[in-house]
């Protein structure tokens, strides 16, 4: 049965994309999820849509780079504005995010056209080609080089606030840098995850870890192993359930966060 | 406590695993009901129409199985990705046969992922060997017409003449109000005429025959003949060709704009409606003026994008709106390409 699912190559590719990608979830997400960024990632999410438009308008074939792009300056610029500690900076936030979303579908569906991008809301991980798990893999690395740097640093930052304000300097640099981060991660997984669910597996690993946590390293590593866990199952089970493959994978990772729920209430 | 907890995991995770395998076991066992010979020619086609056609065209024919891809449920098949089942069968197939145009979206994924899958576009095909090309509403490559015309019909084994010289025909009547430039982007709902659906016929024929060219009588140049005259002969447009030709309609789909094409009818406002589609309050109001300064009599459209603008069509003008089908959903059989036009073609009958 395995055999025959491993002779496809889009398998075999979309196989190896998961194993890469689903690590990357579970460990930027527990940060997020400790960060309280669950806004931040997903306005980040729907922005993915604007840049695809400023792509498009600019006349670039290659709307990855547009969205990069535009993933990265939109990431500077919600950090900026919660730096500035504002008591609204949520509303904030979601505002810029619903005002680049709406900005996004509106060029986009000039001419009645969206149809053409409605692929990217719910993501097509089949179609993910060799090209693109080589920037996976080099999405990989980075996050992995900056995670080690900077983990501990970072984990100070989100537990003391107070030290963190007396560094500030180095702090506004990790901060952007990270968020430059999530932005990468986001942007290059968008495509076969999806606008609708990619903020769901980022923090549903992460906050199911929590749940039943004790430390940092408990926390880190559980949450990568149910990301990689759901990731693979859920991958599995729409192969042969002919289901799609993101909405399996948020539907596993769920029940994980129920249990785990249940668990730590104990 | 620690250990309690990295048990607590562990059983956790198995049991979804378990749970998950034996449902997926089942899901797949409820399923599973194909049971076709390995080693027969594994025909796939990409939408109702061109499955259909093909359907007929290998009828009884041995050695070939034919299969369609997964149609959308909603919306039109423009906005539609491929599952992975879809992908599977793929893997296995030895030709995919394709409406083209720009209808099949993920037509690129596909080739790039089976390099060595035989595709027939049957839009290419009919634009490459008739000088026809799709509307924005009709649009004529003039240079390929006017050049290598004859011999490419020379060329055309079967009835591609029979074709090649209706395309023209086709074409003829539009080429002089429309001018032409080349776009892959438009409509490509080319079936809603059945004249050019007979060329989507006999593109799929042509291609079937491809391993023997010569003119002998085989199982597939007997059925396309066959089908071909069905085609002709029972197609009934009730009149309507008369009646119609040269009035004016508007539609709220663009598949429509080829059933007006195919009555000698003028498309004067087109509004494409799907689901994702919104629609502003100029473009209602530009629509709803271009009806009345045109005499529009009558509209097409689809029933599920386009009740509630046909309620307000009704409302604010004269002009009736009949609600046909585009062969776009569902599931069909070999005769209900004829049937399904045959209905549409009373239905606007019955409204005029
Ligand atoms: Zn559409
Ligand atoms: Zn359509």
């Amino acid at each position: 049965m395995f055999s025959e699912m491993f002779s496809y190559a889009f398998m075999v590719r979309a196989t190896i994309a998961i194993l890469l990608i689903s690590p990357l979830f579970g460990m930027v997400g527990t940060m997020i999820v400790q960060k309280r960024m669950a806004y931040f990632s997903d306005a980040l999410g729907h922005s993915a849509l604007t840049g695809i438009a400023a792509g498009v308008i600019m006349g670039i074939a290659n709307t990855t780079i547009s969205m990069i792009i535009f993933g990265i300056c939109f990431a500077l610029l919600l950090n900026y504005i919660s730096r500035k500690g504002l008591s609204s900076s949520d509303t904030l936030i979601s505002v810029f995010a619903s005002c680049a979303t709406a900005l996004g579908l509106a060029i986009l569906s000039r001419g009645g056209s969206f149809s053409n991008y409605s692929a990217i809301l719910v993501g097509d991980i089949l179609s993910i080609t060799v090209a693109e798990i080589v920037q996976l893999i080099a999405l990989f690395a980075v996050i992995l080089v900056f995670w080690c740097i900077s983990i501990n640093r970072l984990t100070a930052i989100s537990i003391h606030a107070t030290l963190a304000k007396s560094r500030s300097i180095s702090v506004r640099v990790m901060e952007d840098a990270f968020a430059v981060l999530i932005a990468l991660l986001v942007m290059l997984s968008i495509k076969w995850v999806g606008i609708l669910l990619i903020n769901a597996l980022l923090i549903l690993p992460a906050a199911s870890s929590r749940n039943i946590s004790e430390n940092f390293r408990e926390y880190t590593y559980f949450s990568i192993v149910f990301s990689v866990f759901s990731g693979v199952c859920g991958l599995f089970v729409s192969y042969f359930t002919d289901m799609a493959t993101g909405p399996m994978i948020v539907i596993i990772a769920s029940v994980i966060y129920f249990a785990t729920y249940i668990y730590g209430k104990k | 406590m620690k250990k309690n907890k990295l048990i607590f995991v562990l059983l956790l995770l198995c049991s979804i695993t378990v749970v998950s395998s034996v449902g997926t076991f089942f899901y797949v066992k409820l399923n599973n009901n194909h049971t076709a010979a390995e080693d027969d020619i594994l025909v796939m086609t990409s939408c109702n129409p061109v499955y259909i056609a093909t359907l007929n065209v290998l009828d009884g024919v041995d050695g070939y199985r034919v299969e369609n891809l997964s149609q959308p449920t909603t919306g039109c098949l423009h906005d539609y990705t491929l599952t992975t089942e879809d992908m599977k069968k793929l893997s296995k197939a030895d030709m995919l046969i394709v409406n083209g145009g720009g209808m099949e979206g993920y037509l690129e994924d596909v080739m790039e992922a089976y390099p060595n899958l035989q595709i027939v576009d049957t839009y290419e095909d009919i634009e490459h060997s008739n000088g026809f090309i799709g509307m924005d509403t009709y649009l004529i490559k003039e240079e390929e017409k006017e050049h290598d015309h004859e011999e490419e019909k020379e060329s055309l084994p079967l009835e591609g003449k029979v074709a090649a010289e209706l395309t023209d025909e086709v074409s003829n009547e539009v080429s002089d109000e429309h001018e032409h430039h080349h776009d892959h982007g438009a409509n490509s709902h080319i079936w809603m005429d059945d004249r050019l659906f007979k060329c989507q016929v006999t593109s799929i024929a042509n291609a079937l025959m491809e391993p023997n060219r010569n003119r002998e009588e085989t199982p597939i140049s007997k059925n396309f003949l066959e089908y071909s005259n069905k085609l002709e002969n029972e197609i009934d447009k009730q009149g309507l060709d008369k009646t119609l030709a040269g009035s004016n309609v508007a539609i709220l789909h663009e598949a429509f704009a080829y059933t007006a094409q195919s009555l000698g009818a003028n498309v004067v406002a087109t509004m494409d409606l799907d689901e994702e589609r919104q629609v502003s309050a100029g473009e209602v109001s530009e629509f709803l003026d271009a009806i009345r300064d045109n005499n529009v009599a009558i509209v097409f459209a689809e029933y599920d994008y386009g009740k509630s603008m046909g309620d307000l069509i009704e409302e604010q003008t004269d002009a009736k709106v009949v609600y046909l089908e585009t062969l776009v959903h569902g599931s069909y059989d070999a005769s209900s390409y004829i049937t399904v036009q045959n209905s549409n073609f009373s239905k606007i009958r019955d409204i005029l």
